[in-house]
């Protein structure tokens, strides 16, 4: 019942995250200024990209949902439990507040099922799969596949902008993507 | 925010406590609910004469298992539940037992063939353990509000079935009805769903944050 923690091969961002959040939690300043900074940007290309699933990107409105991601961050700081990984509890709040937000704004019904219909090509609800498992399945992904993957569904970068700045064509990492996904949703790791 | 929520944010920090495992939340919440039932019981309606004897009865057994095991899965899925990181969709799967136990009621009904009767006559029994459930359910809901609760509705129904299993483990001790169905439908079936239902209309909005 009680899972141990399920780092399996964190990422750089993971790394680099995790430690700054303890830092935080001990009361370092400068490195909760360089958190918040560099959350700010993941959550930024999050709350975008969820709009955008929703067809409201243009309304702008996801940025008010940031702030409440950092908000709530902040807020909830004492629930990230310093031997787990970071990513799937900052992603984890950011996809609570940005649906609250959704639903607050648009007067989408209160069930968490219209929750996840809003988030229909998110990860983990295409997977089937929850926060903490995906960091321990996307490392079971080849390298190229999960780092596509983690920037279309879990930063909320277009097919497009993927594509930039991974230096790939587009079908590659449309190709790429779906394999991973089928990948995922199969229970193992794929092949590039 | 202001101008600068992040500098707003970093001269608001200070150090944390880091939350209670969820190992020993799942202990307090099953040991407190036993205990804070039990002293509500006794102080409004004492015990019964001889309830000793219930200990060596099979059924109370059977029973005190039964709910012992509902009480530490469902306080375990809560102390789970409250954190971001461990919240689950697939938890929804615990709600099963709410229809599970209903079903299995109304099948046990038809079998032993009892009236309509048998369901009024044991509901006083179910008001008690409504009433006993309500400050459990207080404690709890302010228990998971500290942490951040994903699955609102789900954690709500969770903490109505968590509410109900201690009441209904300790009211045999006032309760001198020892038959299988009562215990079942009186002590526990009923007041669950009725719980479960209520909490999953009610609970939502304070799991908010």
């Amino acid at each position: 019942m009680f899972k141990k923690s399920v780092r399996a091969t964190p990422s750089g961002d993971e790394v680099v995250l995790g430690s700054l959040m303890r830092r935080s939690q001990s009361g370092d300043q400068d490195a909760y200024r360089r958190l918040l900074q560099l959350l700010q940007k993941l959550a930024d290309r999050f709350a975008a990209g969820m709009y955008a699933r929703a067809g409201l990107k243009e309304t702008k409105e996801w940025e008010d949902a940031v702030q409440e991601i950092l908000l709530a961050i902040h807020s909830k700081r004492h629930t990230y439990n310093r031997e787990q990984n970071f990513l799937p509890w900052f992603y984890a709040i950011a996809r609570y507040k940005v649906i609250d937000h959704l639903r607050a704004r648009h007067r989408m019904p209160v069930t968490e099922d219209i929750a996840e219909v809003v988030i229909a090509s998110d990860l983990s609800t295409e997977s089937g799969v929850d926060g903490q498992d995906i960091e321990k399945l996307l490392a079971t992904l080849p390298e190229k596949q999960r780092n596509i993957l983690r920037l279309v569904k879990l930063e909320g970068l277009s097919v497009k902008e993927t594509a930039e700045k991974l230096s790939l064509g587009e079908s590659d990492v449309k190709v790429s993507l779906h394999r991973a996904m089928k990948s995922l949703m199969n229970g193992s790791g794929g092949e590039a | 925010m202001k101008a600068d929520p992040i500098e707003s944010l970093v001269q608001d920090l200070k150090p944390i406590t880091p939350m209670m495992s969820s190992f020993r939340t799942t202990l307090i919440l099953v040991l407190g609910s036993g205990v804070l039932a039990s002293l509500i019981l006794i102080s409004l309606w004492g015990t019964r004469e001889h309830f000793e004897t219930l200990f060596s009865a099979n059924i109370y057994r059977y029973n005190f298992t039964a709910l012992l095991f509902l009480s530490l899965i469902f306080a375990s899925l809560l102390s789970l539940g409250r954190l971001p990181a461990f919240a689950s969709r697939r938890n929804k799967l615990s709600l099963l037992v709410v229809p599970a136990f209903a079903l299995g009621l109304l099948v046990y009904h038809w079998h032993v063939g009892h009236g309509s009767e048998a369901w009024s006559a044991g509901w006083p029994c179910s008001e008690r353990v409504l009433l006993l459930s309500l400050p459990i359910l207080i404690l709890t809901v302010g228990l998971l509000r500290r942490g951040a609760p994903i699955y609102r509705r789900t954690l709500a129904i969770q903490v109505g079935i968590f509410s109900v299993a201690a009441p209904a483990f300790v009211l045999p001790l006032v309760c001198e009805n020892q038959e299988a169905f009562h215990l079942l439908s009186a002590h526990f079936v009923t007041p669950l769903v009725l719980f479960s239902f209520f909490t999953a209309l009610v609970v939502p909005k304070f799991l908010r944050w």
